[in-house]
């Protein structure tokens, strides 16, 4: 596995060992800090096999995914507490309250947050029905 | 001085005024770009079917908006690729990697979406970037 990559001086980019990444040539990263802000890139349910964790079960797909923001956030650093806004991505209109569910198991009913979510056409591959992209702030 | 500035580049499709989108917004050191997608000044589709030269369009007028905002292709931190058709992905993937080059590796989102502003349009992109202090 790849590890932290260091970036321009005014920001860094990081791939975290533990979860699926594309091929380096793809030029995509796990997350990006600057100054405070953490990016990080959508998440699919996709484990270190490449195949969708949770199988068909959109719940178990964004349980999944959550565990996987959860290792990069803390990898860099942060923690759940520090998501500032979610937006989510789901394939089928059905599947939008497992979707949310998986989030509320995640980030805890107590402090709301700003979730963007909408239903798409589908994503990187079939198998996969969730991805999930947040942006977190650090405390300074 | 508002805190915030807009960011309009002659050359590169604009909606009309009452639509109140500009193509870049510059806050601080931040710069957020709107969607691009290959339409060129005249508001015609630029290579119609072919994702990979839509891609290449959009990736070009990407470049000239951060460039005047004050920005490069360096300091893209994060993008959103919205693209038409699952069959589109890896044609979207290849018009990327093309401008990213060596830089490190950057934060991507990629979706499939049932359609754009116009049915011709296979591909939008949006991208947030942060300059050096």
């Amino acid at each position: 596995m790849t590890t932290t990559q260091t970036g321009k001086k005014h920001w860094t980019s990081y791939t975290v060992p533990g979860i699926w990444s594309l091929p380096e040539n793809q030029k995509i990263s796990h997350a990006i800090r600057v100054g405070n802000t953490i990016h990080i890139s959508g998440q699919t349910a996709r484990g270190l096999d490449g195949e969708a964790e949770g199988g068909s079960d959109v719940e178990a797909q964004g349980l999944a995914i959550w565990r996987h923001i959860e290792t990069i956030l803390t990898h860099l650093g942060a923690s759940m507490d520090d998501i500032v806004k979610v937006f989510q991505f789901v394939v089928g209109q059905e599947n939008f309250a497992a979707m949310s569910r998986a989030r509320k198991a995640a980030l805890g009913e107590v402090r709301p947050r700003a979730v963007t979510s909408i239903v798409v056409a589908g994503l990187a591959r079939p198998d996969l029905l969730l991805e999930v992209d947040v942006i977190a702030v650090l405390p300074d | 001085m508002h805190h915030w500035e807009e960011i309009n580049v002659d050359g590169i499709f604009s909606y009309k005024d009452n639509l109140k989108i500009a193509h870049a917004i510059r806050a601080g050191n931040t710069v957020y770009i709107s969607g691009q997608v290959a339409l060129d000044p005249d508001g015609n589709v630029v290579g119609e079917g072919d994702v990979e030269a839509q891609g290449d369009y959009i990736w070009g007028n990407i470049k000239k908006v951060l460039e005047a905002a004050g920005a490069s292709m360096d300091d893209v931190v994060k993008g959103f690729q919205f693209v038409v058709g699952q069959d589109n992905f890896a044609g979207m993937s290849r018009a990327r990697r093309k401008v990213l080059g060596e830089d490190p590796l950057r934060c991507m989102t990629a979706i499939v979406v049932s359609g754009l502003v116009k049915p011709e349009l296979l591909l939008e992109v949006d991208v947030v970037a942060e300059i050096a202090e």
